[in-house]
């Protein structure tokens, strides 16, 4: 079975003081997202409730991920165009950014389009600025 | 005099832990080989998961931006399938030795190529969206559902 999974691990730290994304110095909060998108607050009552914070989790990554990404929604057919999504390292006490990385023509269960990044600068910044966020959607 | 009413899916949950004498009484009425029949045989379908795993059918998710629901629509039968299929287990994602399988799946550029390519399992890291909602317990319930609902995880990837 040929798999084309493309991760990228990259292990070397990277310093930069000019951001390519611009909106990675505008939106630091999930209430800049929800500001910088217009997506209303939601109350997602009409899920079981051993759901809700899964579902509420996965919605505020879905602004977030909007706000960063400028509201450009990956094209998920488009093959030569590369999806990146952070990769945390799960650990109860040290649960955070651990890469990130990128896909063409594959995704897994979970890493739709509504979920990844225009590159890896964001992929990274989305993980390590909205840890908790994504925390609820790795744990909801 | 009282009665005892019990549905399917209690009964089979509730199969595991009974009693010989229970069990007896649960054959009797179910039939031996209901509760024989592994959970790749009996979720074939969307209704069997909601059946499986008592959820309620899919919200409407009105309470979401209207080009958000069918995203939010297909995440929920996608959470319910994995809940099904792994026998209602949840993930301890922080155990390093219960390793997570997830269906890959292959787009190629358009619709009618899409399909599962590989599973794959994780241990100590996570991506993405890929929390434990969306994981299954080996590879060959992440191979089922990768194959059986096609449908339903091109919709939550897309949408």
């Amino acid at each position: 079975m040929n798999s084309e999974i493309c991760y990228h691990f990259n292990n070397q730290l990277k310093i930069t003081n000019m951001k390519k994304n611009q909106n990675l110095d505008k939106i630091k909060t999930v209430e800049d997202a929800f500001q910088a998108t217009g997506r209303p607050q939601v109350d997602f009552s009409n899920v079981p409730e051993d759901l809700k914070e899964f579902f509420e989790s996965t919605y505020n990554a879905v602004v977030v991920t909007e706000a960063l990404n400028d509201s450009k929604k990956p094209d998920w057919d488009n093959w030569s165009e590369r999806k990146w999504r952070p990769w945390f390292n799960m650990s109860a006490s040290a649960f955070g950014l651990g890469d990130a990385g990128y896909v063409r023509t594959c995704s897994t269960a979970g890493s739709g389009s509504r979920l990844q990044n225009i590159d890896e600068e964001t992929a990274e910044y989305s993980a390590t600025q909205f840890v908790d966020v994504w925390k609820g959607v790795q744990l909801g | 005099m009282k009665q005892l009413q019990i549905d399917e899916q209690k009964a089979r949950s509730r199969y595991k832990t009974a009693s010989p004498e229970i069990k007896e009484i649960l054959e009797d009425t179910f039939g031996k080989e209901f509760f024989n029949v592994s959970v790749e045989d009996r979720v074939n379908s969307l209704e069997d998961a909601l059946n499986e795993t008592g959820r309620p059918s899919v919200p409407d998710f009105d309470c979401v931006p209207e080009d958000l629901r069918n995203f939010f629509k297909a995440t929920y039968k996608c959470v319910v399938i994995a809940e099904a299929l792994n026998e209602s287990k949840r993930f301890d994602l922080y155990n390093e030795s219960e390793y997570r399988h997830y269906p890959y799946f292959r787009n190629n550029g358009s619709a009618s190529a899409f399909g599962l390519c590989v599973t794959v399992y994780v241990f100590t890291v996570s991506h993405a969206g890929s929390g434990s909602r969306l994981a299954f317990f080996d590879s060959k319930r992440a191979k089922i559902a990768g194959e059986k609902f096609k449908n339903e995880f091109r919709d939550m990837l897309s949408l």
